[in-house]
């Protein structure tokens, strides 16, 4: 044993490069071993060093780091001011502006596709619970456009269309009333209450907060404007309930939480509520839904290698 | 004070009227020509058009049915005044010798005469579109949904032709109508619309026949703009899911070159007289320019509202202005002119001059196109 030691310490034979060519396995192994722990204590020393002497930790690069610029997000210098200017008239005056002026209260509906199956019917009565004031109803073999008509008629704001496949839950249509837009959405990795091993019992009925996280380009403001205004604009901060929609690299998620403080100045505690799912916008169309016949603001169909050719270009 | 040569005009959903200077290999200069305190998506410019033959001032009709002239000269608003007919927005405007034209969604065209009353037209449905005609001044096009393609006399306030349906379809059943834009085709008498329901279609007005001529499906696709392109016989067409073709009119018809790089649905296009240059504006916020014939986005731009209209120059090209204008020339006649010069054409007469014009185009144009064709096969 002793002898291995003292021959892993001891400087490489003539004429081998390097550890690797030991010619014993053991041996070889234990010099690799050691000559890599040694690199790995310098490498930190060194970088102590560096931190003593004043030097801040670089920006790690990430796929968010290194993202590419989005042309329609606009650096607030002088030249782009009027830009800038319009871009907040444009988006102060779309089809949401009401909600935002809070000249209404959002009522939803919540609905199928045809004879859905276990999973999507408990996901839309779980949504129900989510979004105040909204109802869950099962279609009858009506067609989008009836339903969206029969829903302006009653003074809906939105609906929202669960879409299933191999009985799992698979997109989800949202259309805002009386005039649009409609954007559809791919839904994936989709968890129910009792998947998270949770009760709904625990679900309040106070109007959750809204979390809306990173969406940076025109079409993210758009999309984000668009999700916050299924839910009430004034929430009860009594209920202690927040739904967020995080979106990262295109993928918007969705959680649901209670939040509680049980000391003073520490963090608050985080209760997820269910269910959990993933969205992926499809297309986003103007007017309410016609796929057929309508005008896309943004359309993926036809054009995935355009626009998915660069891992780190994202549109929201 | 020295001031811009704008090529291109854009309209937009938010209200805005834009000038835009699109110079090859450079960044487009776009330009606010008015204020943006009056803008909102809920007054968008719903049309646009020359005011005049020269290509020196802009009608612009509005959503709530506000009519807008811009002086390119003076570089000011010469006229805003809201002209009611009907309801809905102005989808059809023009102005010629003093005569304002305007047409509305619920399906009236008025004539705004001065100094006697203004002639209405009721054409029978509701309106998507309404085009004068470039060559015949007092001929106007007029198509809507289950409103097919007519044609109306302005002088008079007659209808000069009006289409017929297709055929049934293989079930014997009827084929709906749904027009969405218009295109006079270059010195003939031809109409090429395009419809919802994707199909391209030729009108010949000067034959008997009332059904196209040429009927040529674009699949899948709800097409929403057409232009007349510098190459004879063809159209671009663009599609409300962002699809822009080149479609050839000649015999039976045929889909062409597809123009890459939209996002989202095309609203308006407008193509150079002369040049292989097309303009395009969609609803994805974006002023694109493409080469006819290499089918290459040339220039692209953010223009952060929905645009809905574009207006180019009839002598449209990416090339730097020669020379900046100034506020009192007017530099429109006087380019053309110096361009005969240099065409070395000498004529007397007016109608000599305009064969001469068209001359040279045709030919210098055929070899370029079929060349710049061949080098792309070749790399």
């Amino acid at each position: 044993m002793g002898k291995i030691k003292k021959e892993a310490e001891d400087k490489l034979p003539e004429g081998m490069k390097s550890s690797n060519d030991v010619k014993n396995k053991s041996v070889r192994r234990k010099r690799i071993v050691k000559e890599l722990l040694e690199k790995r204590k310098a490498k930190r020393e060194a970088r102590k060093k560096r931190r003593e002497g004043g030097e801040k930790p670089g920006v790690p690069h990430t796929i968010e780091s290194l993202r590419v610029k989005d042309e329609t997000v606009l650096e607030a210098t002088e030249a782009n001011e009027e830009r800038i200017e319009e871009m907040h008239v444009d988006i102060k005056t779309d089809e949401f502006q009401h909600y935002f002026n809070m000249e209404y209260e959002p009522k939803v509906l919540i609905t199928f596709k045809d004879n859905p199956l276990k999973r999507s019917r408990i996901l839309g009565v779980e949504l129900s619970r989510v979004i105040p004031n909204s109802m869950f109803r099962y279609r009858g073999r009506s067609s989008t456009k009836k339903i969206v008509k029969r829903a302006i008629e009653r003074n809906f704001s939105d609906v929202v269309l669960i879409n299933e496949d191999m009985k799992e839950p698979n997109g989800l249509l949202l259309i805002h009333l009386p005039s649009g837009p409609t954007a559809y959405f791919r839904m994936s990795n989709m968890k129910l209450t009792t998947d998270l091993k949770l009760s709904h019992k625990d679900i309040n009925f106070h109007r959750p907060e809204i979390i809306l996280n990173n969406f940076t380009t025109r079409l993210g403001t758009s999309i984000s404007r668009m999700l916050a205004s299924l839910f009430h604009y004034d929430p009860e901060f009594r209920g202690r309930r927040v739904v967020t929609f995080h979106n990262q690299r295109d993928y918007i998620f969705f959680r649901h939480h209670m939040y509680e403080f049980r000391k003073k100045d520490a963090h608050p505690k985080l209760k997820e509520l269910g269910p959990r799912f993933t969205l992926r916008l499809e297309w986003l169309q103007q007017g309410t839904f016609d796929t057929k016949l309508g005008e896309y603001e943004w359309i993926k169909r036809d054009r995935r290698h355009d626009l998915e050719s660069n891992r780190r270009k994202f549109h929201l | 004070m020295k001031s811009v040569y704008f090529n291109a005009f854009v309209g937009t959903a938010s209200g805005v009227f834009k000038g835009v200077t699109a110079v090859e290999k450079c960044d487009l200069y776009v330009k606010n020509l008015d204020s943006l305190k009056s803008a909102t998506n809920k007054n968008p410019i719903t049309s646009m058009n020359w005011g005049d033959g020269f290509e020196e001032e802009v009608v612009i009709g509005y959503g709530s049915q506000l009519v807008k002239i811009y002086n390119l000269k003076t570089r000011s608003f010469t006229m805003a005044e809201e002209k009611k007919c009907g309801d809905g927005a102005i989808i059809g405007i023009s102005r010629r010798n003093g005569v304002l034209l305007t047409a509305v969604e619920s399906g009236l065209v008025k004539l705004w005469r001065e100094g006697s009353d203004p002639l209405t037209i009721n054409t029978g449905g509701s309106l998507e579109k309404v085009r004068p005609s470039p060559h015949h001044s007092n001929i106007i096009a007029t198509g809507g949904k289950e409103n097919d393609i007519k044609l109306w006399d302005t002088q008079t306030g007659e209808q000069t032709f009006s289409a017929k349906n297709v055929r049934h379809d293989d079930l014997e059943l009827r084929v709906p109508v749904w027009i969405t834009d218009m295109a006079f085709i270059l010195n003939t008498r031809k109409v090429a619309v395009t419809t919802r329901h994707g199909y391209v279609r030729l009108y010949d007005p000067s034959t008997c026949t009332r059904r196209p001529v040429v009927s040529v499906q674009v699949p899948e696709q709800a097409l929403t703009c057409i232009s007349c392109s510098s190459k004879e016989h063809h159209v671009i067409v663009g599609s409300g899911s962002g699809q822009m073709n080149l479609v050839d009119l000649r015999s039976r018809g045929l889909v062409m070159n597809k123009y890459k790089g939209f996002v989202g649905g095309i609203k308006a296009i407008a193509c150079s007289e002369e040049e292989p240059y097309i303009a395009s504006v969609s609803l994805d916020r974006h002023f694109r320019v493409h080469h006819l014939y290499t089918k290459e986005l040339l220039l692209k731009e953010y223009m952060q509202s929905k645009l809905t209209c574009l207006l180019v120059r009839s002598n449209f090209d990416l090339t730097e202005p020669e020379r900046e204008e100034s506020g009192e020339s007017g530099e429109e006649r006087d380019k053309t002119k110096e361009e005969e010069k240099e065409k070395e054409e000498s004529s007397s007469s007016d109608e000599a001059e305009e064969i001469f014009k068209n001359m040279p185009t045709v030919g210098e144009k055929r070899p370029k196109g079929t060349n710049l064709g061949k080098k792309k096969h070749k790399s």
